[in-house]
């Protein structure tokens, strides 16, 4: 009372500016996971039973959960961004739902399958999902978000490169029956079921209601959004909170979740976010290794969402000549130089990283196997391939410089460095700086070809389908900032694997093509991290999917 | 005095047009936000081409600058590169939680700041004098940073007493209001500290002991009055800092406010932002300094003439 008193005090004059700015609106099963997709003729996906009788019952109780970061928070399904996830992923449906061994199973779609030149994808949708508002979802729907996620339009108007890149490839959308629908590519797209479910980044594959929609406009829409989804909007104040409601009538009840409410917060500051959990006021973080023992500390523990980034080593502009690292055997001179192991177990810990995988090809991403896994520490080895290339002890190497900086979601990225730089210089004789930048600045003068012939030791997010940025790096014969199509024969390595559109090749298609590209070491990493959230004593238990960023299975979420 | 009104504002507005030009400049010397949102996936030239033709980057840089001038005279400036939506929109979503935390803050710092310089004045070199200078020196010294992060550890884990963020209800203010008025306040006490220490030493407020006028009514009547004029200077500048966000405050309790908002701007390299949010700032500064002025004319009459 007394500090309510005084509060209310101070406030007066400030109230004079009126109300807060709220805008209230109320309105595959191994690691290598074989997608419920075929080609066509073949037998099709197993659909999850249409529920007869959705549940009704209030599950009661609430769960706030702290992000560091939103995005857009837009809901459209062109303008999401990889944090778009954190609130889309709960209110929409998607065509393509996941599970925590990272198959692909039927979502709003109950079956998809591929045409055997892989440029056409048949879709059929479900029966009986309704919208938040009661509107049944319909192929209208459907067409009309395939049309405008995908459409000519989305070329120019989504914020999304991702998407922008996706539709400008995309030749057509029809209705093909009732209740299936065609989308056909200029070239082949065997990631593009991956890239439509909810095991993908951003908000890509979910589905909007064509007349609710049609009504506000994009604006009207973003400000009042629904979606078919298991929690529908109940408020959302900008830059602050997002709250949703359970959805009873979700046609997917083994997916609902266990409690009422979902109280999303924008806490940018992580000190803030721990000090929310250790006084009750969140039950979810987004956390770092670092404060790890600050959350046990103050009763909370640490879940952990496995292979959610990996660290990456670029070597960008290596296929130009005139840099040592020109040469394959230095680029894998680099990396026998390095003890991964030690800097995983050191810097990280078991719990939280594992030396395993190839960048994004990690334990539970299609092509892996462990023969992907980073090359042994071999410091003798590393001395001589580079003399054998004509540096023998470092002579004449010049200075490597490693650029970098601290990434919010992998702590300790500079310190890796400055360990990586210290073994390069112990063990290959060689003059490196490390230059610790900021993330924006480094990505700027890498795809300005600045950093050509020099490190970047960044973090990325991992995917299930590394289709999209294989294509990217190797298959693109533009190149730009990467190899593209500098090697012919690794394009050719890239885009045979991206050809293979049946999915049950493609684990193996893309494992041979990974093994050749990793070879060539024009990247590789010292392995990957796992996403640790940190939680109240009021969760009893949650089970996070691995390789997907951002909060996932809600509904796996149990309250004490 | 209208003169003197119509000459500042007609000041404020050639200010306001070398900062536009200083800001476009800035922003455009930080890089190119086409490279900053490309995806790894997506760094081929093509890709860079078509998002600089959407962002309008790939026109003449005197082309730009006119028609970011053209749009900010008519208040739009332009949408967001991030979401795409008005700039406009997002300043006045932002606007009011930062002014409600600067009037907290500012009103937090004046209630406390003003009553605790009068009275180190008045007992000059006393106990409560001492303690004054000492609370005003680490108002001053110590960093927001770890004053807000100590304060929300301190009253909202461990005593939960208080709320760690969030801006629901008054109790939410309490914190982020305090650490924000702190070094203000400090300010405020030192200043009104030695602006009363020297009004005191003045011949009328002498004259009018003399006369045989309580202390009290010396102090807060004839005193304080001419000792507040170097005080309303202080907390006008004060509140136009407070106003253009405070960014520190804002990141650590979640507030959010314009501070955040310009600075999720400069990360992003989002243009149109980081010259919405300065060109607001600046018009807030500009407009502060210049009813300041007017009040401090009000204030002591010497300086009408």
């Amino acid at each position: 009372m007394l500090w309510s008193g005084i509060a209310a005090t101070l406030l007066a004059a400030s109230l004079a500016c009126g109300a807060p700015a709220e805008d209230a609106k109320t309105t595959a099963t191994t690691d290598t996971a074989a997608p419920a997709a075929t080609v066509v003729p073949a037998t099709t996906a197993q659909p999850t039973a249409a529920p007869t009788v959705a549940l009704t019952t209030d599950a009661g109780g609430k769960v706030t959960l702290m992000n560091a970061v939103w995005a857009t928070e837009l809901f459209t399904p062109r303008d999401g961004v990889g944090e778009t996830a954190t609130y889309g992923r709960q209110m929409h449906a998607f065509w393509i739902n996941g599970n925590e061994n990272v198959q692909m199973l039927p979502g709003v779609l109950t079956e998809w399958a591929v045409s055997s030149d892989g440029l056409a994808w048949d879709l059929t949708v479900r029966d009986g999902i309704t919208f938040h508002n009661g509107d049944p979802l319909t192929i209208d729907d459907a067409l009309f978000t395939m049309e405008f996620t995908f459409g000519p339009e989305a070329v120019t108007e989504s914020i999304s490169p991702s998407i922008q890149a996706e539709a400008s490839e995309t030749a057509s959308i029809a209705a093909t029956g009732p209740n299936s629908l065609r989308v056909t590519h200029t070239s082949p797209k065997a990631f593009f079921p991956f890239f439509i479910s909810e095991l993908s980044f951003g908000i890509a594959g979910v589905l909007l209601p064509k007349n609710y929609f049609e009504s506000l406009g994009p604006a009207g829409y973003n400000d009042a959004p629904i979606g078919a989804g298991p929690f529908r909007l109940e408020k959302h104040v900008k830059s602050e909170q997002i709250l949703l409601e359970r959805y009873a009538d979700y046609f997917l009840p083994e997916r609902s979740p266990s409690f009422q409410t979902l109280d999303l917060r924008l806490v940018p500051e992580v000190a803030t976010r721990v000090a929310a959990l250790r006084a009750g006021d969140a039950d979810v973080i987004e956390a770092n290794l670092a404060v790890k023992d600050q959350v046990e500390d103050g009763g909370g523990r640490f879940i952990w969402a496995q292979e959610s980034s990996y660290m990456w080593i670029l070597l960008p502009g290596c296929w130009e000549v005139q840099f040592p690292c020109n040469k394959k055997e230095v680029r894998q001179a680099l990396d026998y130089a390095i003890d991964k192991e030690l800097i995983v177990n050191q810097l990280y810990g078991p719990e939280a990283a594992a030396s395993q995988g190839w960048n994004w090809v990690t334990p539970n991403a299609l092509g892996y196997s462990s023969d992907l896994d980073p090359f042994p520490h071999d410091p003798e080895k590393a001395q001589q391939l580079l003399a054998d290339t004509g540096y023998p002890n470092g002579d004449g190497f010049g200075t490597l410089e490693v650029h970098t900086w601290k990434a919010g979601d992998v702590p300790f990225l500079p310190e890796q460095a400055q360990l990586i730089a210290d073994m390069w210089r112990r063990n290959l004789g060689i003059d490196v700086d490390v230059i610790v930048g900021e993330a924006a600045t480094v990505r700027e003068r890498w795809f300005d070809r600045q950093l050509d012939g020099k490190v970047i030791v960044r973090a990325n997010e991992t995917r299930w389908d590394g289709g999209s940025i294989t294509n990217a790096i190797y298959g693109n014969p533009e190149g730009g900032a990467h190899l593209g199509g500098r090697r012919d024969d690794l394009l050719k390595v890239a885009k045979d694997a991206l050809a293979v559109v049946d999915p049950t090749l493609r684990q193996q298609a893309f494992n041979d093509a990974y093994k050749i590209l990793r070879e060539e070491h024009y990247e590789f990493g010292t392995g990957y991290v796992n996403l640790p959230w940190g939680v109240g004593p009021r969760i009893a238990s949650w089970e996070p999917w691995p390789v997907v960023a951002y909060q996932t299975a809600i509904w796996t979420m149990q309250l004490n | 005095m209208w003169q003197f009104i119509a000459i500042r504002i007609i000041q404020g507005f050639f200010t306001l047009l070398v900062i536009s030009l200083l800001v476009f400049l800035a922003t455009r010397l930080t890089g190119d936000p086409a490279l900053v949102l490309l995806p790894p996936e997506a760094s081929g030239k093509a890709d860079y081409e078509r998002m600089r033709k959407q962002l309008g980057l790939d026109k003449p840089l005197a082309e730009q600058y006119f028609i970011f001038l053209r749009g900010a005279v008519q208040g739009d400036f332009g949408v967001s590169i991030r979401d795409r939506r008005p700039t406009r929109d997002l300043l006045l979503e932002r606007l009011p939680a930062t002014l409600q935390l600067a009037l907290a803050g500012m009103a937090l710092a004046i209630l406390i700041g003003v009553p605790l310089g009068i009275l180190s004045a008045v007992k000059r070199d006393s106990a409560f004098d001492k303690v004054g200078k000492l609370f005003a020196v680490l108002g001053m010294a110590a960093p927001q940073f770890w004053v807000a992060i100590m304060l929300i550890l301190l009253f909202g884990a461990i005593l939960k007493v208080l709320p760690t963020y969030g801006r629901e209800g008054p109790e939410n203010f309490i914190l982020p209001a305090f650490v924000l008025a702190w070094s203000i306040m400090a300010g405020i006490m030192r200043l009104g500290r030695s602006s009363m220490l020297e009004v005191l030493d003045s011949d009328y407020v002498r004259f009018a002991r003399i006369k045989g006028l309580p202390d009290g009514m010396v102090v807060w009547k004839h005193a304080l009055r001419n000792a507040l004029i170097p005080i309303l200077t202080f907390s006008g500048i004060s509140l136009a800092g407070l106003l253009n966000g405070a960014i520190v405050v804002e990141q650590v309790f979640a507030w959010p406010g314009l501070g955040r908002l310009m600075l999720d701007g400069v990360l992003q390299r989002n243009f149109p932002v980081v010259q919405a949010a300065v060109m607001a700032s600046a018009s807030f500064y500009i407009l502060t300094a210049l009813i300041v002025d007017i009040l401090y004319v009000y204030a002591d009459p010497r300086i009408r003439h």
